[in-house]
């Protein structure tokens, strides 16, 4: 594939279309909004990359877009895809302090306070998400932590999240699909939250059965029934987790062959023959891994996570087969969709941050310094996103109609005013570099910062007044938080 | 004599007057008389719906227990409730000789007792998914085994309703997102707690000019530019009629609960008078595959929770129940024998509850289709007598007074109202 530089997209694209797709309104219903007197970016500011970048990571910082500019769009994927070879000192430097990330979970279910492990791991992502250069391998590791999602407040979760994060989710979020979903089936938080763990021969339980087939892979119509699944969960008795009645010993997975069903299964048409043992639930996993429904499925998500709501079927056509060739590479299947050309005319249109990736851009593209503690933490809460908190086995909603309602958009305004006016301790923004500028070049400057382009010029005028207005707070507090709370930046 | 002031008009003369005069606690005779305000003396219109949703599937065989039927003995050897046994607390609550409570519900006796609660048992939706996300999906959409219609029944009752009402706050979901069932063209407010329901966040200066510019950068966003505009209306609103420390009436009190404080800032919302319709509020945690507790333990905290705060509302809006009222239910019910976990896995049928002062209360509805094992159904599963659809319709067209059913709930040809809401007078 050849390189596409701006100029490109934008013959690509059209240039109407462009500024359409920029301001962030829904195709088809776009171009009543689109002020074509818009003053462009400066040249050097690539906007197409800028915008890929909004895609790929969690919001772009001027050393992002250094470096994807310096090496250009399909570069910049493939090191993002090397995620190992990144330097991630900035990251880890700052998650020395939390000692249950790297606990022996004999230690994490011991320790004195219960609410550590999981306010611990609950800041980890946070701080991952914002400070690690590895902007594609932390959006992945979000990306599965929901699709494998597991509340950490249920039972002895809250301190086996912090193994299925670290020994699962991590390890796996751009390696092989089946090596995860491996992992996944041995997950002591995953056997704890969906019950596996204590689902025996007398008495098999169909919780987890269910999921795996229903979220974890096929997807809800992928043509199994309920037969499929209460041979699915026989054949899964017996995975469980050791000392779930004594505490001492809790969390390691353990196979228990006396809870086991050894019985003949037929799953999906496949005969599984009396006596294997363990080996039921591995020939389980490559079935599954390997199956088209669920190359469809994680090929649907994929391409709604990283370009729409409405998947073009086409495409997602494409990555399944990508899915399928490739045995599950996680990274050849989002090389398939990075480099399609629906990824790139997809760009700048309105995928709805969601509340994460909101704070997220804001502190990345900021610079915003903050561990993430208490007031951050309310501020998130608010917004209904707390990592690990939804409590569902499906996972945060990837779709922007689940978020945009009134407690969503007033959250995220009064999280704009009260982060750029430093009225949030513990987080604080350092606007320092645009003091003393004139107003106009502060409106400028921070609006190429945060969102790619200049305003257009009403709006541009519209703002100054308002700085104008605002009395108080400098101006570039004002504009800050005016920008955060603008239409333009909720959208990724 | 018909009131259609729009929002507008309503939000410009609100914010003219001072707070004082529009808080719920202010003489009536200065109150502006808006269609979704009640003239002195007068009922307002619209009767009032809550629905509150229990996710996960609820288990109605151990909320509402069917003592008289041995085969619920036989099926749950460590999990049944005992038959009632009046002074002992660890039996079930007699309701009828055949239906008791779980002894978790006991705030609901007094409300059974004043026949301002009605359960309806083996009911649910006939679509034979035991996918949690499915049935929720069909539930809320009121179409069971059909995701083609795009909204919920509740924003369908709304949009096909026959009176004017031009308040934001027509229709209220509790909790960071909206639940599928207010899917809709008429805008629904969603709402974690009124407290915090404010410009500014942790901002303590001025934030007029903030917001109008707000407004005015969202004024040409395809997508988001309405929901805005209504968002800051809401806001608006809001901050003009509530008072910020609420008193529940007749002592009521709430559990400290998000669910009890969700209710409760239903009844202060219903008390401000502020044109609401429908509130739609969520009680998850229900899917207990294991350990559900027979007496104590996961469910049945669950059970006290619904039941304290339900107790509550009732108590607290006194009088005012005979305009509200309440519905429950859930996507579906659980696996009728238990498991090795001492849980249930997902099932089919289940209890609905209905709660007011104009119900046929005392009652449980429905025909009990029994639990023997050639009655039971799918993978041993409560089958289902009574469609879900007739509860909440029955409920559309009486209490609500909304005649076209057939827009709410579209394709459902076998509608058949059991007189629950038959006491509601118009």
């Amino acid at each position: 594939m050849k390189k596409i530089s701006r100029r490109d997209f934008l013959k690509l694209s059209g240039f109407a279309s462009t500024l359409t797709l920029l301001w962030g309104c829904a195709p088809g219903a776009a171009s009543t909004a689109v002020d074509l007197s818009v003053t462009l970016p400066p040249a050097e500011h690539d906007l197409f990359l800028f915008n890929a970048l909004k895609r790929i990571g969690l919001g772009p910082t001027p050393a992002d877009m250094e470096s994807i500019q310096a090496s250009g769009f399909e570069a910049y994927v493939d090191s993002q895809l090397a995620y190992e070879q990144i330097d991630d000192s900035a990251a880890t430097g700052r998650l020395s302090k939390f000692e249950t990330l790297n606990m022996p979970v004999k230690e994490l279910a011991a320790l004195a306070s219960p609410t550590q492990p999981v306010f611990e791991l609950i800041q980890a992502a946070m701080i991952r998400a914002v400070y690690s250069p590895r902007q594609l391998y932390e959006r992945m590791v979000q990306f599965w932590t929901d699709h494998f999602n597991i509340y950490i407040l249920k039972n002895q979760v809250r301190f086996l999240k912090t193994g299925d994060d670290r020994d699962v989710i991590r390890p796996n979020a751009l390696g092989n699909f089946h090596s995860l979903l491996s992992a996944s089936m041995r997950s002591p938080a995953m056997m704890v939250y969906l019950d596996n763990a204590s689902s025996t021969k007398d008495r098999p339980n169909e919780n987890y059965a269910r999921e795996l087939l229903e979220l974890h892979t096929l997807g809800v119509d992928g043509g199994y029934t309920q037969e499929d699944i209460l041979d699915v969960a026989r054949a899964l008795t017996g995975w469980s987790v050791t000392g779930r009645r004594a505490m001492d010993n809790a969390g390691e997975f353990t196979f228990r062959r006396y809870a086991h069903d050894d019985g003949a299964k037929r799953i999906l048409g496949v005969e599984f023959p009396a006596g294997q043992g363990m080996e039921d639930g591995e020939q389980l996993a490559r079935m599954l891994a390997e199956h088209s429904a669920t190359a469809r499925f994680i090929a649907y998500k994929l391409v709604r996570h990283f370009l729409t709501d409405t998947p073009p079927a086409g495409l997602v056509d494409k990555v399944s087969q990508t899915f399928q060739s490739s045995r599950g590479d996680i990274r050849e299947v989002l090389r398939s969709i990075f480099f399609s050309e629906e990824f790139k005319t997809s760009l700048g249109a309105g995928k709805l941050k969601k509340p994460v990736e909101f704070v997220a851009s804001a502190a990345r593209q900021l610079g915003i310094e903050t561990e993430f503690d208490r007031p951050m933490f309310r501020l998130i809460q608010a917004m209904g996103q707390v990592p690990f908190f939804w409590p569902a086995p499906n996972g945060y909603p990837d779709v922007g109609a689940a978020w945009l309602n009134t407690n969503d958009l007033l959250a995220r305004w009064n999280f704009a005013l009260s982060i750029a006016t430093g009225s949030v301790r513990g987080a604080d923004v350092d606007l320092s570099w645009l003091a003393g500028l004139p107003e106009p070049e502060v409106v400028d400057e921070l609006s190429i910062r945060l969102l790619g382009f200049i305003l257009p010029s009403e709006l541009r005028a519209n703002v100054l007044g308002a700085l104008a207005s605002i009395s108080g707070v400098p101006p570039e507090t004002s504009a800050c938080a005016l920008l955060l709370a603008s239409p333009y930046f909720q959208y990724r | 004599m018909s009131f259609s002031f729009s929002r507008r008009d309503f939000l410009k003369t609100a914010a003219a007057l001072p707070a004082w005069m529009l808080a719920p606690e202010a003489p009536r005779d200065f109150l502006p008389r808006f269609a979704f305000f009640s003239p002195k003396g007068q009922e307002p219109r619209a009767n009032i719906l809550v629905c509150i949703f229990l996710r996960g599937g609820m288990d109605g065989l151990h909320a509402v227990i069917p003592h008289g039927d041995a085969d619920y003995y036989r099926l749950r050897p460590r999990l049944a409730i005992p038959e009632p046994s009046p002074g002992n607390d660890r039996t079930g609550i007699d309701l009828d000789g055949f239906f008791g409570l779980h002894p978790s519900m006991r705030p609901l006796k007094d409300l059974w007792d004043d026949k301002g609660l009605a359960f309806v048992h083996a009911a649910g939706s006939p679509n034979p998914t035991r996918s949690h996300f499915d049935a929720m999906d069909y539930m809320e959409r009121g179409t069971p085994g059909d995701k083609q219609v795009a909204t919920g029944w509740l924003a369908r009752h709304l949009q096909f309703a026959a009176h004017e009402n031009g308040s934001p706050f027509r229709v209220v979901g509790f909790g960071a997102a909206l639940p599928s069932s207010l899917r809709g063209p008429i805008p629904a407010i969603a709402l974690r707690s009124i407290a915090d329901f404010h410009l500014g966040g942790r901002y303590r200066g001025e934030v007029e000019q903030f917001q109008n510019m707000i407004s005015s950068m969202y004024a040409s966003d395809a997508a988001l530019g309405e929901r805005a505009d209504f968002t800051l209306d809401a806001v608006q609103l809001l901050q003009s009629v509530v008072v910020s420390k609420y008193q529940p009436a007749n002592k009521a009190q709430y559990p400290d609960s998000e669910f009890g404080q969700s209710l409760m800032q239903v009844a202060q919302l219903i008390k401000a008078q502020i044109g609401v319709e429908v509130a739609a509020v969520d009680l998850g945690g229900w899917d207990t595959h294991i350990t559900q507790g027979q007496f104590s333990g996961d469910m049945p905290n669950l059970l006290a929770d619904l039941s304290a705060a339900l107790a509550a509302f009732y108590l607290d809006l006194g009088d005012m129940m005979k305009r509200v009222t309440v519905t429950a239910m859930s996507e579906f019910g659980r696996r009728a024998i238990e498991n090795g976990g001492l849980g249930t896995d997902h099932g089919h049928g289940n209890v609905m509850m209905v709660l007011g002062k104009s119900i046929n209360g005392g009652r449980v509805f429905g025909q009990w289709p029994g639990l023997s094992n050639e009655k039971l159904v799918g993978p041993g599963d409560l089958a289902i007598t009574t469609d879900f659809r007739s509860v909440l319709g029955e409920l559309v067209s009486k209490h609500l007074q909304n005649p076209f059913l057939d827009q709410v709930f579209p394709n459902f040809t076998d509608y058949q109202p059991l007189g629950i809401a038959d006491n509601i007078s118009t």
